[in-house]
């Protein structure tokens, strides 16, 4: 796994961390919030529920001292208070969360319930009672009633003592009765004597039935009262209360052993993000710290960027850069010359030090105002600054030229002369307009400095280049390049003696062009021996049935190419009275290397009868060894000095010195160019065997004399 | 302390209650829901042979009871106990006779599921009207449900039954000082408290908040259906929930077994078996007359239409 993959999965972890980190944050808060909500819904229904049962018991001791009260109220406390529980019971939180408690609760309720039986009993047992109460203290009433009745109806004493005797027991039984009711002890119940009324049989039915009615309000309170003692003490007992308690105390307990765990986990929560803060500090640090390295490292890799390793000069990077920014620049490219030759001699090595030398000169000799050094090219300096603040270029380039004129370069033990050439450019685009500047100190022999012009630029000519060379394709290709013939005439007698073949091209339009100036242009675009074989082609044509001599032109390049020899041979070589009047006109060129390629096709022209002619002697590449190894017939003197022979003396005299020693090995002479007669009469003069030129013929279509 | 001024607040509120306490004009409940239970409450498509509604043995002309001594079920099965009147049953603190029923919707069960009653169950009550388009369209309205269930059903019927309460008895207008009874009416309310009845007939139902024995003083000897049927609990014997005597007028014949066929016989017998003397005639012609002005307005959903 690389750093990268590693590095994406820490972060994604982080990341994944730091969400789950956010849940749990939300889920605690969630559950502190519930908690709190909760618990005190908890707490209040609990409070409810104590206050209802608080309420009950109230309601019940209050209808046991009233003799008669709305049971309604009674019932109200009930539904309340088993509402409450119900509220406590049907909450969702406190069942799941106090499992427990909510256990004890239910055990709570059961108690209630019974409670509830037992009130139900109560109210039973309570109006029974108070029925009973009533009742017992309007039957007083009646009891004197009895005795007047006895003692009106002259009854007998027993009699009588005996409805005395039924009256204090009636009275006294009443009276333990409602010390009883208002005591609440049932003591005063207990004693009552139930057996003297159950044995009590008077005769009169009125008192009978009164005793029997008493009897049963007797037996009301004798069965009923100690269970309604009884039935009160539970109902006030305080077992549900007191279990109640328990069970909040627990839940409190519990409740608060939750709160703990809030405090922790809120302390934890805490602890971390201190933690978290520490780390993101130290990060933040870190980062700082490693951004300050990087940019170290960015500054030296920049630095290294618009930097010459060699020179430790800027290079052409931030020359690009800077002229940029500037308004009007000038640059001043300063060339070693011949550069090249101080490599091979003294090695790069020392041309290193060469350029290292010149670097530190070059830096020391500008003025003292804001410019710039750049190494540009291999033995290229530029000086670059804004025009206005040095406006006299020229004596600044001066100064650089003369320095190194005067002073000599010493590495260690080597002293090495150099000089420097200058182009100078302030148009856009600089270092290409000063280069052509310097292209052209080059060709010229004294310059040193020169400043760029708009009449140097090439890029006119490259235009046309490629516009010739359209022209020459197309001209190839729809065969529109012709031979001319251009009589040559004997000089004494200016009569036709041959033709020269020239080619000519025809543009569409039927005008006629010298192939001259498309030649250089044929020869970079491979075109050349295309032209030739076109010429040898049409010229044969022409000349086959004609019998005319006749000299056509090759290049040394057509004669290494073998698919022109075959042509040729196929062409002239085979048919010998036409191979006779057959002369070839070889231009000699630097080219020319293996001089054995070249003999043997001339030996191989003679072989067949052919002539060879050395074109435009006298010009470049003249060689007058050649002219005898390669045994020639015929030397055409080139045009450009017969031209001047009127003129120039100097001309004159090479003319002479060609001529003479043609004469010397017996090679035949031709004057090309002869355009008037002062020409003609100089030619004549010189003894130069045949003429040709406007003086005489035009070139023309045919070979018709 | 606080817990104490609660209290006496409290004490305060209660004390200021009434003995009895008159109707409410009006209580909450779903008009559209009683309406429905209202139909469902005269729909003898509730009993098994379809021939007895809840209106059979509490009808309206009857007091919301039932006028025979026992009700008649289905396949003319008879009961075995006085049917208690419908109306205000909303206020009773249980329901039946021996309040084995702790509200309306409790109740409900217990005629439908009674094999001498109804003697359905609640499958077959769903199979019925969910095959009645009317009723499914009625209970999809309401309920919002395409399937009717027996819950629904219950809780329909239970909102018509809430909405049966009577107002504006003469009694009521009195306690709020609407009306004035007359001496005899105002005699018997004094007999009606100094007799005691007041002990078990008080609150806002004038009865129906607690349970009570049926003879105390000179037993009675058929006690069917009474508290003890449930909690066998020896106390409970003869134990009744205390009837309401709003409408009772209205309600003969009286008790739990019909032994009463007038409200004159049935104070007497009061008298008797509960307090243990014969009352004389002019009391009871007062306490009547008392008992008379606790007939009230009838139900406001069953006036209108």
């Amino acid at each position: 796994m690389n750093t990268r993959s590693i590095l994406k999965m820490k972060s994604a972890w982080i990341f994944i961390a730091g969400l789950v980190l956010i849940l749990f944050i939300f889920e605690f808060n969630d559950y502190t919030r519930s908690y709190y909500i909760q618990n005190n819904k908890i707490q209040k229904s609990f409070n409810k529920i104590k206050n209802n049962e608080l309420l009950l018991n109230y309601n019940v001791l209050i209808t046991s001292l009233y003799m008669y009260r709305n049971n309604d109220l009674l019932i109200d406390s009930i539904d309340k208070l088993n509402r409450s529980i119900d509220e406590l019971i049907r909450n969702k939180y406190f069942k799941e969360n106090y499992k427990y408690i909510y256990k004890e609760f239910s055990d709570y309720k059961k108690l209630i319930d019974k409670k509830v039986e037992m009130v139900y009993e109560f109210q039973t047992l309570n109006s029974a009672l108070k029925n009973s109460t009533m009742y017992l203290s309007s039957l007083l009433n009646d009891l004197p009633k009895l005795n007047i009745n006895k003692i009106k109806h002259g009854v007998d004493v027993d009699k009588f003592e005996e409805n005395i005797k039924y009256s204090q027991k009636v009275i006294e039984v009443v009276s333990n009765i409602f010390l009883a009711k208002n005591t609440f002890d049932e003591d005063f119940v207990k004693n009552l004597d139930i057996g003297y009324f159950e044995k009590f049989a008077p005769r009169d039915t009125k008192i009978k039935k009164f005793n029997e009615v008493f009897l049963a309000h007797l037996k009301i309170y004798k069965n009923f009262f100690p269970k309604l003692i009884v039935t009160l003490k539970h109902i006030t007992d305080n077992k549900s209360l007191n279990l109640l308690d328990d069970i909040y105390n627990n839940y409190f307990n519990i409740m608060n052993s939750k709160l703990i765990i809030i405090k922790w986990v809120s302390y934890a929560l805490i602890v971390f993000i201190i933690i978290v803060e520490f780390i993101i500090f130290y990060l933040l640090n870190r980062l700082e710290k490693e951004y300050v390295t990087l940019q170290r490292v960015n500054n030296k890799l920049r630095l290294s960027y618009i930097t010459d390793k060699l020179t430790g000069l800027y290079n052409r990077n931030k020359f690009d850069d800077d002229i940029k920014r500037m308004k009007k620049p000038v640059l001043v490219l300063i060339n070693i010359d011949r550069f090249k030759h101080i490599n091979d001699y003294y090695g790069s090595k020392i041309g290193d030090k060469v350029l290292k030398k010149v670097a530190g000169i070059l830096l020391n000799l500008i003025p003292g105002i804001n410019a710039n050094l750049y190494r540009l090219g291999a033995d290229d300096f530029g000086i670059v600054y804004e025009y206005d603040s040095y406006p006299n270029i020229m004596k600044f380039a001066r100064k650089i030229v003369g320095f190194f004129e005067k002073n000599e370069l010493e590495m260690g033990n080597v002293k090495i002369n150099i000089s420097v050439s200058i182009g100078i450019s302030t148009k856009e685009p600089l270092l290409e307009n000063a280069d052509i500047a310097l292209k052209h100190i080059k060709k010229s022999f004294r310059k040193k400095i020169m400043f760029y012009e708009e009449k140097m630029n090439v890029r006119d000519e490259i235009k046309q280049n490629i516009e010739k060379s359209k022209i020459l394709y197309y001209a190839i290709k729809e065969g529109r390049i012709e031979p001319y013939f251009q009589p040559i005439v004997d000089t004494n007698t200016a009569k036709i003696v041959k033709y020269e073949v020239l080619a000519r091209l025809i543009h569409p339009n039927g005008e006629v062009e010298s192939i001259f100036p498309y030649l250089q242009i044929a020869k970079d675009n491979k075109l050349y021996g295309d032209i030739t074989k076109t010429i040898m082609k049409k010229t044969y044509d022409k000349v086959i049935k004609k019998e005319v001599e006749f000299n056509i032109n090759i290049s040394i390049e057509d004669i290494l190419d073998t698919s022109i020899i075959k042509l040729m041979y196929h062409l002239y070589f085979k048919n010998k009275s036409l191979a006779k009047r057959t002369t070839f006109e070889i231009l000699e060129s630097e080219a020319v290397e293996d001089y054995n390629e070249i003999r043997k096709f001339l030996e191989r022209v003679k072989y067949y009868g052919a002539s060879i002619a050395i074109d435009d002697f006298g010009s470049g590449y003249s060689n007058f060894e050649h002219l005898i190894n390669l045994n020639v017939d015929y030397i055409k003197i080139d045009g450009s000095l017969i031209k001047q022979l009127p003129h120039n003396i100097d001309a004159y005299k090479i003319v002479k010195v060609i001529t003479d020693f043609a004469k010397e090995i017996n090679i035949k002479t031709v004057a090309e160019f002869v355009a008037d007669e002062k020409i003609y009469e100089m030619v004549k003069k010189l003894g130069i065997n045949y003429s040709q030129g406007f003086y005489f013929y035009e070139p023309r279509p045919t070979c018709m004399t | 302390m606080r817990v104490f001024k609660i209290l006496i607040f409290f004490v305060f509120i209660l004390n200021a209650q009434n003995l009895i306490e008159p109707i409410p004009q009006t209580v909450k409940y779903d008009r559209q829901k009683a309406e429905l239970g209202k139909i469902l409450f005269f729909d003898p498509i509730l009993s098994k042979d379809k021939t007895v509604s809840c209106a059979s043995c509490h009808g309206p002309n009857e007091g919301w009871a039932d006028s025979r001594k026992v009700s008649i079920g289905v396949n003319g099965k008879k009961g075995r106990i006085q049917s208690p009147t419908v109306l205000n049953a909303v206020f009773n603190f249980r329901q039946f006779w021996n309040g084995r029923a702790k509200d309306l919707k409790e109740q409900i069960n217990g005629p439908v599921h009674n094999t001498v009653e109804m003697d359905m169950d609640e499958k077959t009550v769903e199979k019925r009207l969910n095959k009645s388009l009317f009723y499914k369209k009625m209970f999809k309205k309401i309920y919002h449900k395409d399937k009717i269930t027996y819950d629904m059903v219950v809780d329909a019927i239970a909102e018509f039954e809430k909405a049966l309460i009577t107002p504006e008895s003469k009694f009521d207008l009195y306690l709020k000082g609407k009306a004035k009874l007359t001496p005899i009416e105002e005699k018997g309310y004094i007999l009606f408290k100094k007799y005691g009845c007041i002990t078990c007939h008080n609150g806002i139902n004038v009865g129906g908040n607690s349970f009570q024995k049926m003879g105390t003083i000179f037993p009675i000897k058929k006690c069917v259906g009474d508290r003890y049927e449930i909690t066998h609990s020896k106390f409970d014997k003869c134990i009744y929930k205390v009837p309401t005597l709003r409408n009772i007028a209205l309600t003969a014949p009286y008790f739990h077994d019909a032994s009463a066929d007038t409200l004159e016989k049935a104070v007497e017998k009061m008298a008797y078996t509960n307090l243990g003397f014969k009352i004389n005639k002019e009391d009871v012609k007062a306490i009547v007359a008392f008992l008379k002005t606790l007939t009230g307005k009838s139900p406001e959903i069953m006036r209108e239409k």
